[in-house]
């Protein structure tokens, strides 16, 4: 992870004196603690005590119990894969189905077969190896981003 | 007077309930006695204008009779 993808971030437990629970208080990046980012973290505290609890008491010394430092290394989005449709037709075939009161013989798509160009519009079946997806009645289905079948609804004049 | 309906009185029922729940947890965590931490020995309720008992929160249910007692004196005098 290259240094300007790293961060080292500092929270605190913290609690009035006296009190036996504490509230996580993040700190940000603090790497030298001074007199003005204690005094940022203990005023932090006493908001997050009045948003929580609905009061606070700023005159009254304040506990750390724990420090906490949290290493984060970003790493890169990873892109998604190109689309590899298998080289055979995407509508392969229809299947006997009961649908809106009747039976019908409808299409049937290859999921793996699929393109950017299918348009699957319901009442449809999408087979793949580990699933079966039915395409309702006014619905319409299509390949999306890295390869995810999205359906939209007709009547809501939503675009795919 | 306006009749209610079973679904809105579970609704408000259920608010007042989780009042004196927040009340009761607000207590708890931000106490600085063992008593209250430990054993406990605290109640909450909220009480209407008129000092009764409308909802409560069961730590010690004995507290909640005398709370009611005492706020409607209070309030009388």
């Amino acid at each position: 992870v290259a240094p300007a993808d790293r961060r080292i971030e500092i929270a605190a437990d913290m609690r009035y004196h006296g009190q036996a629970f504490e509230l996580l208080i993040p700190w940000g990046e603090v790497t030298t603690p001074d007199a003005a980012s204690l005094a940022r973290l203990v005023t932090a505290f006493h908001a997050t005590h009045r948003e929580r609890f609905s009061y606070a008491n700023p005159d009254d010394a304040v506990e750390i119990v724990t420090l906490r430092a949290t290493a984060i290394g970003r790493l890169k989005k990873p892109e998604p894969g190109a689309i590899a449709p298998a080289a055979r037709p995407a509508r392969k075939g229809t299947r006997r189905a009961y649908e809106g009161g009747a039976w019908r013989d409808l299409p049937v798509w290859d999921r793996d077969a699929l393109t950017p160009d299918s348009v699957i519009e319901g009442p449809a079946i999408i087979e793949e190896a580990f699933a079966t997806h039915w395409v309702g009645r006014g619905w319409t289905a299509r390949l999306g981003p890295a390869g995810a079948v999205i359906a939209t609804r007709d009547s809501n004049g939503e675009t795919p | 007077v306006t009749t209610l309906g079973p679904i809105e009185i579970e609704v408000i029922r259920n608010a007042l309930t989780a009042a004196a729940a927040e009340m009761d947890v607000t207590i708890w965590r931000t106490s600085r006695s063992t008593i209250v931490r430990e054993l406990l020995d605290y109640s909450t309720a909220v009480f209407d204008a008129d000092g009764y008992n409308v909802a409560q929160s069961a730590r010690i249910p004995q507290h909640l009779n005398s709370m009611g007692a005492a706020l409607r004196t209070l309030l009388e005098h």
